[in-house]
């Protein structure tokens, strides 16, 4: 099915239109709001919010770039909210803590981590603990970049295609992100070891 | 001992970063039925013909409502003005004040 079938499809509502965009685009949507979010449900319930954002509001898309790099703007931007709102929701946290109620929310999901998780799992989890807590630590457009590219495998053009940005700036964006991300790591691992 | 911890950080790190991207989301066969139960169950959001009917509509009764408390005080303040005309209270005479004329009885 060409890209301008399905496009036609999806406004007219077709069943098949639906499911071949589901099927082609799961894991590319997927794997960038994991990406952000380091955590396989809240990946998947982003992925469902992007999907039907895209049916509610494909009437608007208007064809001047491709389907998916739509769809990769819809991802970026639905993540960063939820991880926008999970920071939120920390720092309510964090003021209980300084209050006298319960632990810093970032020590308590560290420490939650290391009980729950078999054996086997415990590095796994640990790292993705660390990855999620640098990630989120990176300036927003940095953050963008660097999932796109470790998560997506895309070129630095796509990925400045989908920021609306020079191919110059984004390889700038990754480099800072890069050393950054090392730097967030080496804390994380300071702190919790 | 310092040297030591600080390498095993570095080592960590440096694993760490080679992670990245290799853990990936992992699809769900059933997200077609998730998403069409989203779609049924969540109210369309108003669209954008609606909202621009209903914000000329909300200013249009607020300018009016501003319009009727400027037209009541205005017609307030006329019948009072009114009332003190009918009943002479413009003028202050020298009985409102209690002023005597003087006798010229202090000495």
């Amino acid at each position: 099915m060409t890209e301008a079938l399905l496009i036609d499809g999806l406004r007219k509502g077709d069943e098949r239109a639906f499911v071949h965009l589901v099927d082609q685009y799961q894991q590319v949507v997927g794997n960038t709001c994991f990406g952000f979010v380091q955590n396989q449900v809240e990946a998947e319930e982003l992925t469902q919010d992007v999907f039907v954002e895209v049916f509610r509001s494909i009437e608007k898309f208007q064809g001047q770039s491709k389907l998916s790099t739509w769809l990769y703007r819809i991802a970026v931007n639905k993540s960063l909210n939820q991880v926008a709102k999970r920071k939120q929701k920390r720092r309510l946290q964090t003021v209980s803590h300084f209050f006298g109620f319960g632990e810093a929310a970032e020590a308590r999901e560290f420490k939650d981590t290391i009980h729950r998780q078999p054996e086997e799992e415990l590095e796994q989890a640990e790292i993705r603990v660390a990855l999620r807590t640098a990630l989120n630590k990176l300036p927003e457009q940095q953050r963008t970049a660097f999932v796109l590219r470790k998560y997506d495998d895309l070129s630095y053009t796509e990925i400045a295609r989908i920021m609306d940005t020079s191919v110059a700036a984004v390889e700038s964006l990754i480099h800072r992100a890069s050393r950054n991300m090392r730097k967030k790591l080496t804390h994380f691992y300071q702190q919790y070891q | 001992m310092e040297r030591n911890r600080h390498d095993d950080i570095q080592k960590r790190v440096e694993h760490t970063m080679e992670q990245l991207g290799k853990e990936r989301y992992q699809p769900n066969p059933f997200l077609h039925t998730r998403i069409k139960a989203q779609l049924a169950q969540e109210p369309v959001p108003p669209s954008f013909s609606l909202r621009w009917a209903l914000q000329p509509t909300l200013v249009g009764c607020l300018l009016l409502l501003n319009s009727l408390v400027v037209w009541n005080y205005w017609q307030q303040q006329n019948t009072d003005f009114s009332m003190a005309e009918e009943y002479g209270w413009t003028e202050a005479s020298a009985e409102d004040y209690l002023l005597l004329p003087d006798l010229g009885l202090e000495e």
